[in-house]
């Protein structure tokens, strides 16, 4: 059990280059198949160009975000689970019991925000587990020790609230009040509130 | 999704007609007024032994959409707030007290008020069973599911497909009409008339009320009409013609002469079989979740 009452991640989105290190070392550290992403690298995008008398006007932006899991306040993975496989543990951390899991896929249903990955080999879900091994020994999680920009940290969720403030309340993230998630984003300076509809997810093919 | 769900499409949809089928077996006979008819409980006292093999195939089929079945006993430890828990045991419930029901037909155990008894309950447990199964797709992260056509899909085929199913169990085993009896088929003819109009009046609007609610709903609203227009389309024409046809035949009373009249029952419950696994899949294929993608 983490010393910890609820682990948070936290990324600068003006930072955050989309360069994926931090999906790889993940990847890396957990050994997972091809197509089981526990953290997956989203980008955003969206305006146009207008034409202004002689010339255009570009309002064109794009940003990253790169998400795992939350390990929210209102699961609803936990919550749906019918085996409590899927359980939130007093340190906050939410975990996956692969001896209790079925595979129904149901949290997969659930969750808005594709936390929960089912691995098909093993027959049963699989998710970030904040690498609660490595904290354990006072280190950080794989994906937080390889970015490259040093955008992605994590902390104590109400320390890093006082240290940096933060926001889940951006798009294309779906609205916080469903789970509310245990996140902290630092906007970019073209970052949608979570409702917006003036850009898409670029990269669908990659969930 | 709907290739995929093929196990989850054939369980709901057999479980729901089974569930059907005892509700209508009890309450449509209570209308008819007049005595008893022995004809009609004899063969009222046979359901259980059509549907029996049905939910328990349906069952196994369900452990097909698993990845690791062998876990299934732990299905009902989130009973205090998981709706598939509650699905799985009212589930398990309904199942075993059928089995136990034919049983008890087929072995002429115990009382007729005994058997009667568990008929109630087996009515009882199909009813939560359907209510759980509804309240498993009320995701708040699915717009599409978490809406009214959840439940009006879900309830208009459990009493549809139950009211038709068994009018063709009774269609195969009477061999005489009574007075009882006719009235009976009339009653089934104006429910399966008023099902019919009951999904023609509330699906459009569910889905209108979908299509404004939120970006998502709308989204699943596309995928119905773009990719699965031609599905909703056939699904429709079967349902229409499927309970019209029955709700004339039964009307018209349904009795044994050369089979002709009784085959019109069959017919019309292949029908709406059909429409129902068809509107089913359409409903595991709308499925669009709330923020991010998989």
């Amino acid at each position: 059990m983490l010393k910890m009452k609820q682990p948070t991640f936290y990324l600068d989105l003006s930072l955050c280059t989309g360069c994926r290190t931090c999906m790889i070392a993940c990847k890396d550290r957990w050994d997972l198949k091809k197509g089981v992403n526990w953290r997956r690298v989203t980008e955003y995008a969206g305006g146009d160009w207008k034409k202004d008398g002689n010339t255009y006007l570009q309002s064109v932006f794009a940003y990253f975000l790169s998400i795992s899991c939350n390990h929210c306040e209102k699961p609803i993975c936990v919550e749906k689970c019918p085996t409590t496989a899927m359980h939130k543990r007093d340190d906050g951390v939410v975990l996956i019991d692969p001896d209790k899991c079925i595979g129904c896929r149901y949290c997969e249903w659930a969750c808005p925000y594709g936390a929960p990955q089912y691995d098909e080999e093993l027959g049963k879900m699989t998710k970030c587990n904040f690498c609660v091994d490595y904290l354990e020994k006072g280190g950080s999680p794989a994906c937080v020790a390889s970015c490259p920009n040093r955008a992605l940290h994590y902390g104590e969720l109400e320390d890093l609230k006082k240290r940096f403030g933060g926001t889940s309340d951006i798009a294309p993230l779906p609205d916080p009040v469903l789970t509310l998630p245990n996140l902290l984003l630092v906007p970019q300076k073209d970052a949608r509130p979570w409702d917006s509809d003036d850009g898409r997810i670029s990269n669908p093919e990659e969930g | 999704m709907a290739s995929s769900e093929w196990t989850l499409v054939i369980f709901t949809i057999t479980t729901q007609m089974c569930a059907g089928t005892f509700i209508m077996a009890k309450v449509l006979p209570m209308f008819a007024g007049g005595g008893r008819d022995p004809e009609l409980t004899r063969a009222n006292d046979s359901v259980s032994l059509f549907m029996a093999p049905l939910l328990v195939v349906a069952m196994l089929i369900s452990l097909l959409h698993l990845g690791t079945p062998t876990n299934a006993i732990n299905t009902v430890r989130n009973i205090a707030v998981s709706p598939l828990s509650w699905e799985i045991l009212a589930g398990g419930l309904f199942t075993g007290l059928v089995c136990l029901l034919a049983l008890a037909q087929w072995q002429g155990i115990g009382s007729e008020s005994l058997r009667r008894g568990i008929g109630w309950l087996v009515v009882l447990s199909g009813v939560a069973m359907v209510v759980s199964m509804t309240l498993v797709y009320t995701l708040r992260t699915v717009p599409v599911w978490n809406s009214m056509l959840t439940p009006i899909q879900f309830s208009v085929a459990t009493l549809l497909l139950g009211t038709l199913a068994w009018s063709a169990i009774l269609a195969a085993l009477v061999k005489k009409q009574s007075m009882v009896l006719q009235r009976v088929w009339r009653i089934a003819a104006v429910v399966t008339l008023a099902l019919l109009g009951v999904k023609l009046v509330t699906l459009p609007i569910a889905i209108a009320g979908l299509a404004v609610d939120s970006e998502t709903g709308l989204a699943s609203v596309r995928t119905m009409s773009d990719q699965l227009g031609f599905s909703m389309l056939l699904k429709l024409v079967l349902a229409f013609a499927g309970a019209g046809f029955g709700a004339l035949v039964l009307y018209r009373n349904v009795f044994r002469e050369e089979g002709n009249t009784a085959t019109g029952i069959y017919i019309a419950f292949g029908l709406v079989l059909i429409a129902e696994v068809v509107g089913r899949s359409v409903f595991y294929a709308s499925y669009v979740r709330v923020g991010l993608l998989n």
